[in-house]
């Protein structure tokens, strides 16, 4: 990801995966593992990774789509705004 | 030592290997002393608190040594265990808990909340609970389970039920499929003589254990005393370090995993180098994706297989004909017999169609609770009786070509079962849950060649009101309802009714055009 110009933030990241990922009354917290936990999987990673991307307005390369940078809304943000 | 039952697969490995790592993941391990220590703990809780011979146990969690310890603990005293897929919603969960009587749970802190608000609780007579603390009467946590019961002494042998796999069934609701410990010990006897495991081998726990096909990687590595590596995020750059980093010789995965996989290698250019062999099922991978694999796999055995969970694995193509006979499923695994049996003219050679059968000890036995079901897919074949008498085998429903050299290739289903990112699904399980909705007059569910996932679901529905954003409420309620793998990828709304066969049945060719999609329709896979 480079030369980032919109933020993700953490509301809109939040609603997505609320909503788009359909996860009922199951509780998120910005540490809550969403892949490690089997919550979402490679169907929602690759919906979720498109959201990040319009919203940074950058796209992702497949070697950063790793665990560290993608497990829980902490990592999402720190990894999105790093770039 | 003999292995009989699933706790022998661990107990065996004490004699010799009490020290040699059983389970490993990112940062922890398991010995086989380690993890016997750990069963031990938990079938003796399990066993004080009344679990009887032949009661169902239920796990729904996260990949975890814990779900591991769970399934084992259950099996060594006699309980049969029940994964239930951790990506299904509490309608499936619900389900399973009725149709088999679990009234103990294992789940993690991921998901009690849910477990708790749904209701399921009040069915449930106790909840085991590993992470973090949740205050229910009905839980217990995982980690307060002590040393401080007596050993369970429970005579189990191989003819017991050890397990039941909840699948879709053509006729709507899941059926769990009951597993024998024979079957199971069979199934890692067969499967690690063909792929020459043994104790040096480090195999990568990729695929779900709650599908028999993952079950198996743990079965294999405790029967030939080697070590499992647990791999939660099926991410291709996390599988690429991992195999790395932890050494790995052996992976199985499913096609939508062996795309991403080919591709990402493709990109980055990074070899596996302690790889010795990889292997699919769940579904056929693409011609163009086993062309690149053969160059992005170079040195690695590549085989590929089918089975279905009713008969765990049929055949599998040896990796020396990969190049000559690229996407066939080849012929029958070791100590298993195929039959092609065509309806009419009986007993199939070169050259014709017909339903595969498989003969051989990896016969399940049978959907739990459904007689019917199970005489209807397992039975004696009339075509075959002058080999094997009125012996039962199992009728596949899958159609397959038997070329001239005797290879194997799948032509198609004899039912309308969708098969799609390596789950059979059910149409009318999805029709059932988009006409729950209230918005819909008539549905029909049907799949779409897609190169990537087998098949995409398709939907077509009359809706009562001609709202466009009716559709979107459809999908909505399907993805509150159902699984992410059984989500339709497009629901088309007709105005003109359904048109239907000489049967009066609804003629899928016809809603298919009536949707605009032709039958040879694919979807093309970039590399």
């Amino acid at each position: 990801m480079k030369n980032s110009i919109m933020k993700l933030t953490q509301d809109k990241l939040e609603n997505y995966i609320m909503t788009s990922c359909n996860l009922g009354s199951i509780i998120i917290t910005l540490d809550t593992s969403l892949f490690e936990s089997g919550l979402l999987d490679s169907i929602q990673l690759l919906g979720l990774v498109e959201f990040i991307e319009s919203e940074t307005g950058n796209e992702i390369a497949n070697t950063d789509i790793i665990f560290e940078n993608l497990d829980s809304i902490r990592k999402i943000l720190e990894f999105t705004s790093k770039n | 030592m003999e292995v009989f039952t699933l706790y022998d697969l661990i107990s065996q490995n004490l004699i010799h290997r009490a020290n040699h790592v059983a389970l490993e993941k990112s940062n922890d391990s398991l010995t086989y002393g380690e993890l016997d220590n750990q069963c031990t703990r938990i079938a003796s809780f399990l066993y004080n608190l009344g679990l009887k011979k032949g009661e169902r146990v239920g796990i729904y969690m996260a990949k975890s040594f814990e779900e591991i310890v769970a399934m084992y603990s259950a099996s060594r005293i006699g309980g049969i265990y029940v994964n239930i897929n951790n990506r299904w919603k509490v309608r499936q969960l619900k389900y399973a808990i009725k149709d088999c009587g679990i009234r103990i749970l294992f789940t993690d802190s991921y998901r009690i909340s849910e477990i708790h608000r749904s209701g399921i609780l009040d069915d449930l007579e106790c909840v085991i609970l590993v992470g973090e603390y949740y205050n229910h009467p009905k839980v217990i946590m995982y980690s307060d389970i002590d040393h401080n019961y007596n050993i369970p002494k429970v005579r189990v042998i191989g003819t017991d039920i050890a397990s039941l796999i909840y699948t879709s069934g053509s006729t709507g609701e899941p059926k769990g499929i009951m597993l024998s410990h024979f079957n199971i010990i069979q199934g890692a006897r067969i499967v690690s003589s063909y792929l020459n495991n043994t104790e040096t081998d480090r195999i990568l726990g990729l695929l779900p254990f709650s599908f028999d096909y993952g079950f198996n990687q743990i079965t294999t590595m405790f029967y030939c005393g080697g070590t499992l590596v647990l791999q939660p995020v099926p991410f291709p750059a996390d599988i690429v370090n991992t195999v790395n980093n932890k050494q790995i010789t052996g992976i199985a995965g499913v096609p939508s995993i062996w795309i991403s996989l080919t591709k990402y290698l493709a990109d980055t250019n990074i070899r596996l180098k302690s790889l010795r062999y990889i292997t699919n099922s769940g579904g056929s991978i693409p011609i163009p994706v086993l062309r690149q694999m053969a160059k992005k796999f170079k040195g690695v055995d590549i085989n590929l297989m089918y089975g279905l969970t009713e008969a765990f694995r049929s055949t599998y193509l040896p990796p020396k004909d990969f190049d000559k006979k690229m996407g066939s499923i080849g012929g029958p695994i070791p100590d298993v017999d195929i039959f092609v049996v065509d309806q009419e003219n009986g007993l199939c050679g070169p050259g014709q169609t017909g339903e595969l059968i498989h003969r051989g000890n990896l016969i399940c036995q049978g959907y739990w609770g459904n007689n019917i079901s199970t005489s209807k897919k397992i039975k004696s074949c009339p075509h075959l009786e002058h080999i094997i008498g009125k012996e039962k085998v199992l009728y596949s429903g899958d159609i397959v070509r038997i070329d001239e050299d005797g290879y194997l290739w799948f032509v198609s289903r004899k039912d309308h079962m969708i098969k799609s990112c390596g789950y059979r699904i059910s149409p009318s399980e999805i029709e059932n849950v988009v006409h729950e909705s209230g918005l819909v007059l008539n549905t029909f569910a049907f799949g779409v060649p897609d190169i990537e996932k087998g098949q995409s679901i398709h939907v077509a529905v009359n809706l009562i009101h001609h709202e466009p954003s009716n559709i979107d409420k459809v999908m909505n309620y399907c993805m509150e309802q159902l699984p992410s793998y059984m989500v339709p990828h497009k629901i088309h709304a007709l105005e003109d009714s359904f048109p239907l066969n000489s049967n009066g049945k609804y003629d899928k060719d016809g809603i298919m055009r009536l949707c605009g999609i032709d039958k040879c329709t694919t979807v093309k896979v970039s590399l």
